[in-house]
């Protein structure tokens, strides 16, 4: 059992407490892991609207460029209004954090990162202001647009607006279910009349682990478990994020500019009825032979089957995953295994 | 959370949160309404091998939900003379004392360390889930 008392809470935690989700510990925090249900939650995201409460992840203000050294692309190679998927990297080419970047002006940058990695990436980061003073709501599934209105175009963002008559800082349209939507940010003392605003629409209260299946589902990963300080960008399938690695002062430049052969690839895995491959299960080829190990497992109701996302010797293919001492065989999947219908350009 | 929980009276009950019934022959085993409450969205159900020998306090069955794996516990000694083939996981979270049913045991003793249904309620009213 983890100590409960030494955990934070988010401004929200009273809002949590009245809508009867059940808490657990994440990353620090006392965090809600579900309300109606994990894969009652699934469903109205896929189909209709669902809100997260992800006001534990760190936000920060960037205003020197130079901070870039540790960034897997250049923070003036994003464009003014919009945001990009950004790396924290180590000199070995290692991932430190995974991050979204919003170019707020031409010399000032908006950074979200991982709650549990916020200590790390602030010491690495160097020279930003860490806001304490907001909170954020994921807001997201198909029916999120047409409810709050066409706000910002895909990976744009817009700065100081109102969401539903509330007052919002940062208004992003980024995600991390698969679907469309948004996220807030916005003042703490706000947070909760947002929330409430956005269960008034009918946009059902979404925990940790529904959030967890969504984003296995949409082939995301999540730091510590897919990806971390020994996985480079491209053994993880995170080579896009990585820009311009041959620039001045990059601490990556000599090993992304020129990068070593894959130790290992990222993989999908979909099994048949049976049990889920979950984190830290070995995967075997069709020889039986040990390739690879499950990074993250889920039972997929999209695909009513379990799912996995896994790391595997570069050559393989994955073939079958040993649970609980015996073997069950699996295919490799096409990533990611749920992709939304787009109409947002 | 035990507000609306179902203990059904005639059944007996583990503090692993099994329920029993002792005197139908052979013995159905599942697991309890709060125990499928806590666990969330069940999505899979690995069952013993009949015919295996198990002692009280085994491990005989696997549950597992979105999020966690979680054991099921022979509740007597005894043998699993029949299993629940075919079983819809999602059964064992509408209706765990009916179609959620597991597996069937020939009882050959352990009783006796059973808890009644006054005595199971009392122990998950403490909030006893803290293993």
């Amino acid at each position: 059992m983890v100590e409960t008392s030494s955990l934070k809470e988010t401004v929200l935690a009273p809002i949590h407490e009245e809508e009867g989700a059940r808490m657990g510990p994440f990353a620090g925090y006392r965090m809600p892991l579900t309300y109606a249900g994990t894969l009652a939650e699934h469903r109205a995201v896929r189909e209709k609207a669902g809100i997260f409460d992800v006001s534990h992840m760190g936000q920060a203000l960037i205003r020197n460029p130079s901070v870039d050294r540790v960034l897997s692309r250049p923070l003036t190679s994003i464009p003014v209004g919009t945001g990009r998927y950004t790396l924290i990297l180590n000199a070995d080419g290692g991932i430190v954090d995974d991050t979204f970047v919003y170019r707020l002006e031409e010399s000032l940058w908006h950074i979200v990162v991982n709650a549990s990695r916020k200590e790390t990436d602030w010491k690495v980061l160097g020279e930003i202001e860490v806001l304490e003073d907001v909170a954020m709501i994921a807001i997201q599934g198909p029916r999120v647009v047409p409810l709050l209105g066409e706000m910002c175009a895909r990976r744009r963002f817009v700065r100081e607006t109102e969401v539903a008559g509330v007052n919002v800082r940062l208004l992003v349209r980024t995600g991390y279910t698969g679907e469309d939507g948004y996220e807030a940010i916005v003042e703490k003392e706000r947070a909760a009349e947002l929330w409430r605003v956005l269960r008034r629409k009918e946009m059902e209260p979404c925990g940790l682990a529904a959030r967890d299946l969504l984003r296995i589902e949409a082939a995301l990963p999540l730091y510590g478990a897919d990806i971390d300080e020994t996985t480079r960008p491209h053994e993880v399938g995170l080579e896009f994020a990585v820009r311009e690695p041959d620039r001045k002062g990059f601490v990556a430049r000599d090993i992304l500019s020129n990068p070593p052969p894959r130790r290992f690839r990222r993989c999908g895995i979909v099994g048949s009825a049976g049990p889920i491959p979950r984190r830290g299960a070995t995967i075997l080829d069709a020889g039986g032979e040990d390739v690879g190990v499950v990074t993250s497992g889920t039972f997929s109701p999209v695909l009513q089957a379990p799912i996995a996302l896994g790391r595997i010797a570069s050559s393989k293919q994955p073939a079958g995953v040993v649970i609980r001492g015996r073997k069950y065989s699996v295919k490799e999947a096409p990533l990611p295994f749920y992709r939304r219908e787009r109409n947002d350009g | 959370m035990v507000e609306g929980t179902k203990v059904p009276q005639d059944l007996s009950y583990t503090s692993e949160h099994e329920w029993i019934r002792v005197e139908s022959r052979p013995a159905r085993v599942g697991i309890t309404d709060y125990a499928q409450s806590e666990l969330g969205d069940i999505v899979y159900v690995e069952l013993p091998e009949v015919g295996r020998e198990v002692s009280a306090g085994e491990s005989v069955a696997v549950v597992e939900s979105v999020k966690s794996v979680s054991d099921v516990y022979a509740p007597v000694d005894g043998r699993v003379v029949s299993v629940h083939d075919g079983i819809d996981p999602a059964t064992v979270n509408s209706d765990p004392y009916g179609e959620g049913w597991m597996f069937e045991m020939d009882v050959m003793g352990g009783e006796e360390k059973l808890l009644s249904a006054d005595e199971y309620r009392a122990l998950i009213g403490k909030g006893e889930d803290q293993k």
